[in-house]
């Protein structure tokens, strides 16, 4: 009869041991879970390479597109595109995060002029490569057409404009 | 009088099982709340948001953005909220700080003279041509 309760509650003793080291792993599970999801969801980032080669593609055919009509700076060959944009030429200069070029067609299609692009040159083509696969540390590419009236020799002709814009600019935390 | 006693020492370690998990799960709501609602995705969202601003910006606007949260953020973490946005003209580079030390920043394109100060809940931007005053 002694025997028989000894056992009973060793046996109970050891049923709230194997619950409580269950419970403790139970409790671990749950809180790398949430603390995990937490710190993945704080340290998400707010993607915005696109809009903002978006809108460098838009600030752009805004200046130099005027009620349809083609700025005639644009084929003269001292045309500074970041002057006549209100871009900022350091930004936009070597080692940039930011690529815009813009390149003018006639009629048929054939270039007329390539506007010396602006920033990272490597962006036109790793806009190239992106395009095809899905590459997440590449840059952020827009191109933007546009059919346009230009002068030439004092005739309006027909002509179109590409537009490539490029934005890499992912941010960064600053100490201090 | 021995079950009386056995049955008070069950009754307490039940209660000081559901307190630790009180505790536990306490704790982790806390934090989890601290940092879903914390003030390092509010600097990165308000830098990133300031930046397309004054991208798409042109001379002579006046633009208002509304910092609220952000504003009641910083003052929680003892920041003044004359100091949470800082841009600097010569690099074109916006750092946002809700906390005392470090923050956010983010470089924006365009090459005009940015002028910002807080009214209110609001972040106002005076957008001027190089050189011309605020």
């Amino acid at each position: 009869m002694k025997s028989k309760l000894t056992i009973g509650r060793m046996n109970k003793k050891g049923g709230e041991k194997i619950l409580s080291i269950w419970w403790f792993f139970v409790l671990v599970i749950i809180g790398v879970g949430v603390v995990g999801g937490v710190l993945i969801y704080t340290s998400a980032n707010i993607d915005v390479r696109e809009v903002e080669a978006d809108i460098l593609a838009k600030k752009v055919m805004g200046c130099i597109v005027n009620q349809g009509f083609l700025n005639e700076d644009v084929l003269k060959d001292n045309f500074d595109l970041s002057k006549e944009c209100g871009l900022d030429e350091e930004i936009l200069g070597r080692g940039s995060m930011f690529y815009v070029k813009v390149s003018v067609y006639d009629e048929d299609r054939d270039l007329i002029k390539d506007v010396p692009p602006e920033g990272s040159s490597a962006y036109e083509k790793d806009c190239e490569i992106a395009a095809g696969v899905k590459a997440e540390k590449y840059p952020k590419c827009v191109t933007m057409e546009e059919n346009v009236l230009y002068y030439d020799d004092n005739e309006v002709k027909v002509g179109g404009i590409v537009i490539l814009a490029a934005s890499n600019q992912e941010g960064k935390n600053v100490v201090g | 009088m021995i079950k009386g006693k056995k049955g008070a020492e069950v009754g307490v370690e039940t209660v000081i099982f559901i307190v630790l998990n009180l505790i536990f799960f306490t704790l982790l709501l806390v934090f989890a709340y601290r940092n879903v609602s914390g003030a390092s995705v509010y600097e990165q969202a308000y830098a990133k948001q300031i930046a397309l601003i004054l991208d798409n910006a042109k001379p002579d606007m006046t633009i208002l953005v509304s910092l609220e949260d952000g504003i009641n953020l910083a003052k929680d973490n003892g920041v003044n909220a004359d100091s949470i946005v800082k841009i600097n003209k010569d690099t074109n580079e916006i750092i946002v700080g809700l906390y005392k030390t470090g923050g956010y920043s983010m470089k924006y394109f365009s090459d005009y003279d940015v002028y910002a100060k807080i009214d209110g809940i609001y972040l106002v931007l005076n957008i001027r041509e190089k050189g011309a005053t605020a």
